[in-house]
């Protein structure tokens, strides 16, 4: 079978590191590059090396489209104990809407691309290089939510962090699928199921958010959850829908109004993943090597 | 039983829905309807003032003052609806010309002197736009100490009628609905979770008819054309009776799950404007916890209790 040409776009929060290893560990996808979002270049180049992947790491953009840069991530960075320290190679040396640009091209219009951050340096390729839409296959995004957020009562982080570039993608007539915070909450694991997952694969220990909303002690990976969902589509229900995203108010900046009672009569622009698979999460956890 | 009447004024812009809600007030033992002051809002003032004067004299408690309030929003320009209520605003239901007047006071001098001149508190019941009370509390915010708390209808926690996230009564005056929900008054929200699973079917509405009383016979002809738009446009299998359900919480709260949470309502989103925002996060501050939102109810229960108000209209 022949490897899904893919380029992975990250803010290198925890989660996008077991993300990361899942999609690479899987051998079903031709990586052909990680781009990054923010200040976590060194370290994701680090993390490539040590994965020994051969793809190059791309520094995108330090900031949003045209909101302040958040001075916190709600996920959660971490510097990972990696063996084999920095070496960037020339390789590295391109920016990730050049490098986007070359890989679709390449691709002849098989070239996917999975975000786990703020979508800003996606948006910048489409602004940059318009042309080269109908040559992306396909955009899945680990942003928004159709229910609560995180950031906000009805925000999720990276929706909140660059809510124009979302915009920009679900209005760009690229297929775009959405897999947002509250599908990835079926993945959220109680004390039992973490402390499992812990025992079957303890350098996971640190890399869960132990997490953010319940009084009792969870622990979650939501990018890596929203991941699985990309890995395994059959096993997951999604519906296209159309969604908004707020860009106006300060309560509600980056909420994805999903459309779903057609209030809105206007054309589906994106895939909806309306629910996770908790099961295929926790063993992957279980298996992945860290 | 012998248990205190909870005195309350009404807020209406009678609306079919706020007919059903008027009638089930006045049928209850456990409740003193001190007034009702009436707002634009399902249709323009004359017409809200005109139905709800008929209402409450047709079902003979002339009794009741009715004050006239605000003909339109604070901000924006009013929105009526007449393809959900009809050109009266009582669907295809006809009632006799009201004998009584509206009260010489409008509707917030009226609630204004209602509550100075309690010994108790009294709860507001408004399930229209938010115009008066907003006023009320801007205006007047000493006689926030004799609220006891507000029962509305209005909004939705995660879902729209408007548009995606927007229900009516806040899409008509969102900027009244902001002020109520900043006021520190504390609020029972029935909004669109819990309103559009309090509907009545074709079989609910025979029930009501079948009572045999002038109220069973005004539901069955005002739901006439309200449930054939709702059958037609929403997912339901009946037509919802949103306003009811606030009455319902002040009667049977046991009937229906809530959840305290922070609402604030936006008027400032370009997609957003007018939505409710119910922060449910559980490391939200607590403290600053406004209203109970309600999210279910046991529908047969409350499908009885519009049964039950209508036998009492024999």
């Amino acid at each position: 079978m022949n490897k899904i040409p893919l380029i992975i776009d990250t803010d290198f929060t925890k989660d996008d590191i077991i993300a990361l290893k899942m999609l690479a560990d899987s051998g079903r996808y031709d990586i052909k590059a990680i781009t990054c979002y923010g200040e976590w270049f060194v370290e994701t180049v680090a993390l490539r090396n040590d994965m020994g992947l051969d793809c190059p790491v791309c520094w995108g953009a330090m900031k949003p489209l045209f909101r302040p840069e958040l001075s916190e991530n709600i996920y959660g960075n971490t510097s990972p104990d990696i063996a084999e320290r920095v070496r960037i190679e020339d390789k590295d040396e391109q920016y990730p809407w050049d490098t986007i640009c070359t890989e679709a091209e390449k691709a002849e219009g098989a070239l996917e691309i999975v975000t786990l951050g703020p979508v800003t340096n996606i948006a910048l390729t489409l602004l940059r290089y318009p042309q080269i839409k109908p040559l992306i296959k396909r955009i899945f995004c680990f942003a928004g939510t159709g229910g609560a957020g995180n950031i906000a009562p009805y925000s999720e982080y990276n929706a909140y962090a660059d809510p124009h570039g979302l915009k920009m993608l679900f209005d760009s007539g690229i297929e775009v699928v959405m897999c947002g915070l509250d599908a990835v909450q079926h993945c959220v694991m109680d004390a039992e199921e973490t402390a499992q997952v812990v025992a079957a694969n303890p350098q996971l220990k640190p890399l869960l958010a132990y997490t953010m909303y319940e009084t009792e002690r969870k622990a979650a990976a939501p990018s890596a959850a929203a991941v699985c969902c990309y890995m395994h589509p059959d096993a997951v229900p999604k519906k296209d829908f159309y969604v908004a995203v707020e860009t106006g108010s300060p309560l509600t900046m980056g909420q994805t109004v999903v459309d779903r009672l057609g209030k809105y009569k206007r054309a589906a622009n994106v895939t909806v993943v309306t629910a996770s698979c908790p099961k295929i999460f926790k063993d992957s956890l279980k298996s992945i090597t860290i | 039983m012998d248990t205190k009447k909870i005195p309350v004024i009404m807020d209406v812009d009678t609306g079919i829905d706020d007919a059903v809600a008027i009638i089930l007030a006045l049928s209850s033992p456990q409740l003193d309807v001190r007034g009702i002051t009436v707002v634009a809002g399902n249709q323009t003032l004359d017409k809200t003032l005109h139905n709800t004067l008929s209402v409450v004299d047709y079902f003979g408690r002339g009794d009741v003052p009715v004050a006239a309030g605000a003909d339109r929003p604070l901000v924006k320009a009013l929105y009526a609806d007449p393809a959900t209520h009809g050109e009266s605003g009582l669907g295809t239901a006809r009632l006799p010309q009201p004998a009584i007047k509206p009260h010489s006071l409008d509707a917030v001098s009226f609630l204004r002197d209602t509550l100075e001149k309690s010994d108790e508190k009294i709860t507001l019941v408004p399930v229209g736009p938010l115009t008066n009370i907003a006023l009320l509390l801007s205006c007047y915010p000493h006689v926030k100490e004799k609220i006891e708390r507000i029962v509305m209808m209005g909004g939705g926690a995660f879902e729209g009628n408007m548009n995606a996230v927007c229900e009516f009564n806040m899409f008509v005056d969102p900027e009244a609905a902001q002020i109520v929900f900043d006021s520190g008054v504390d609020i029972v929200m029935c909004g669109l979770d819990v309103t559009m699973k309090s509907y009545t079917t074709m079989e609910d509405i025979l029930r009501l008819k079948a009572t045999g009383t002038k109220a069973g016979d005004f539901c069955a002809e005002a739901f006439g054309v309200y449930y054939d738009r709702y059958v037609n446009n929403s997912r339901l299998p009946g037509c919802a009776v949103h306003d009811a359900v606030a009455v319902t919480y002040l009667l049977h709260p046991e009937w229906i799950r809530a959840e305290r949470a922070n609402v604030k309502l936006d008027i400032d989103g370009r997609e957003t404007y007018g939505q409710t925002v119910c922060d449910f996060r559980p490391d939200r501050d607590k403290t600053a916890d406004n209203a109970l939102v309600c999210l279910d109810i046991d529908r047969e229960k409350f499908v009885d209790l519009l049964v039950k108000a209508c036998q009492y209209y024999k």
